[in-house]
């Protein structure tokens, strides 16, 4: 693959993914001190 | 006392749990066209440019939309209908008006899912043969004129072979609705979204270790920056992200009146719309990866054999390179087919339930007759597109109800509540209340300014496109009558029904 086509993949990627995965942690986190409650 | 338990205590649905809503949300906005459409607005808006525009619209558009719809839906516990009513007493038609342009997408988008159906079974034995367009407008449709669009209106009869997968299609939708929100809706959604997910890596797995991925994959993600000076780029990012989220649709207003209390709202919005942002670029790589290898297979670029996406795409040019594979074509066939049909049948389920929360709400009625008179209702206009002009008026009712009808709800809404009803405080303290994500001026000035800039200037776009040019050289009878007249239908019987039986209306205290 092209560099710079590679480079945009890993940019989708890593914010998409990873925004994904940060907001689905929080979430969790966030539920359990909830229940804690 | 569970959740469940409260609900029927209280009379009103509740969903069993809050990840049972996530996932019935994500299986809403996660749709045909996550497959289908968004790699080529990719593909056709600058590449892998194009990433830029579309996550300051989802920042800036549809994560601000979907927590605005989830606030209004929690805080008033009730469909659209009441919903905005509650806001202000003369604007129940506006909620209406959205539950109608759903209503009337889901009886052509439960055809498409019988058409995944029927496609599954043809997928053994490779039954489409060599000539894919000629198998689907002619052998499988029996598209009138051979889908000239001269023949807009010679509808001609019912056609069984899709008539048959369609009804399969209702029953299973039917069921799954009549079960309710926690047994059906989101049991539904409990299995199927895994289901999807596994499907759609084992394509993406397979697509990119076929011969000419890379190839594929490299005019997908290739960047080209100066198309970021196009205001039509970011017209298609901003188009893409409100077609895909399921917002100005009613459904998730609907969804989260069924939530308990205490939700995290903000959080609830960031999972469900970063989840399905997440799955259209998974999509679009796979996507990407078999058209690749279909262009080094038949040894032409891959601009030639992309097409245009949508029904062409998944109808014609997939089966075209399930033909071509190496090995396991049918059960490549069956595995894309059965992953479109999850992927359909979750939204599908999502845009009948605000009908029927709306209809139960106004007229008193328990959720079996609702659902039989929502189904029933959806299920007899869906005839009319299992016939043999049944294309040119499904082609037609989706261009209109999407540019004209979702556009100018989602329109009509933020700027009355935004600007005329000035309630974004009320809901941003609301949803803060509930919320351990704080919202602060960044959603108050996107929906304030952003939102109905973009969507002013799609509609006024969409607008100058369908007068200057007949979309698809359909006649221009046709276009008034199947194409401006639906969008038409929808707010005269919006306006209808904000009118009847007032004094009957059920007011509910979640």
């Amino acid at each position: 693959m092209d560099t710079a086509a590679i480079v945009m993949l890993v940019f989708g990627a890593l914010f998409l993914w990873g925004g994904l995965a940060v907001a689905a942690v929080h979430y969790v986190l966030a539920a359990r001190r909830d229940a804690r409650r | 006392m569970s959740d469940v338990e409260k609900a029927t205590t209280t009379g009103r649905d509740q969903w069993g749990s809050k990840l049972g809503f996530l996932l019935a949300a994500m299986g809403s906005a996660i749709g045909l066209g996550n497959i289908w459409r968004y790699p080529y607005v990719v593909y056709e808006n600058g590449g892998g440019a194009f990433l830029i525009p579309y996550f300051v619209a989802i920042a800036t558009a549809a994560l601000p939309i979907l927590i605005m719809e989830y606030t209004l839906g929690h805080r008033f516990r009730s469909g659209a209908p009441h919903a905005f009513r509650e806001i202000r007493r003369g604007w129940e038609w506006l909620g209406w008006w959205q539950v109608l342009v759903a209503f009337l997408i889901s009886t052509y988008y439960v055809v498409i899912l019988g058409w995944c159906l029927a496609y599954c079974v043809y997928s053994f034995g490779l039954q489409w043969g060599d000539d894919t367009a000629a198998f689907f407008i002619g052998d499988f449709l029996g598209t009138s004129a051979g889908g000239d669009p001269a023949g807009f209106w010679d509808v001609g009869g019912l056609r069984w072979n899709v008539l048959v997968p369609v009804v399969i299609a209702w029953v299973m939708v039917y069921a799954i609705l009549r079960r309710g929100v926690a047994r059906g809706i989101e049991v539904t959604a409990k299995v199927l979204m895994p289901l999807l997910v596994v499907l759609l890596l084992a394509l993406v797995v397979r697509g990119v270790s076929l011969d000419g991925a890379t190839e594929g994959l490299n005019v997908l993600f290739t960047p080209d920056f100066g198309a970021l000076g196009d205001a039509g780029v970011w017209i298609a990012a901003y188009g893409q992200v409100f077609f895909s989220m399921s917002i100005a649709f009613s459904i998730m207003i609907a969804y989260a009146s069924y939530l308990p209390r205490r939700t995290d709202l903000t959080n609830s919005a960031f999972v469900v719309g970063l989840s399905n942002a997440s799955f259209e670029f998974l999509a679009a790589i796979g996507v990407f990866a078999v058209l690749g290898f279909l262009a080094v297979a038949t040894q032409s670029a891959v601009t030639e054999v992309a097409g245009t996406g949508g029904v062409g795409l998944a109808f014609i040019a997939f089966p075209q390179i399930i033909n071509t594979l190496p090995g396991l074509n049918s059960v490549f066939g069956v595995v894309f087919f059965g992953a479109l049909f999850l992927a359909g049948v979750t939204s599908a389920v999502s845009i009948m339930e605000p009908g029927i929360a709306a209809v139960r709400e106004k007229f008193h009625l328990r959720r079996t007759p609702a659902v039989n008179w929502i189904c029933g209702a959806a299920a007899l206009v869906s005839l009319l597109y299992v016939t043999q002009g049944g294309l040119f008026y499904l082609d037609t009712a989706d261009r209109f109800l999407n540019n004209f009808g979702l556009v100018t709800c989602g329109l009509a809404m933020v700027v009355l509540v935004a600007w005329v009803a000035k309630e974004l405080d009320t809901l941003r303290d609301h949803a803060n209340a509930v919320s351990y994500i704080q919202l602060g001026a960044w959603w108050k000035y996107s929906l304030m300014y952003v939102t109905p800039l973009l969507l002013g200037t799609m509609t006024i776009y969409n607008l100058w496109t369908e007068v200057t040019t007949p979309y698809s050289d359909y006649p221009w009878s046709g276009l008034v009558v199947v194409g401006w007249g639906v969008v038409a239908l929808t707010l005269v019987g919006a306006i209808t029904l904000h009118q009847v039986r007032k004094s009957h209306e059920m007011h509910l205290d979640g």
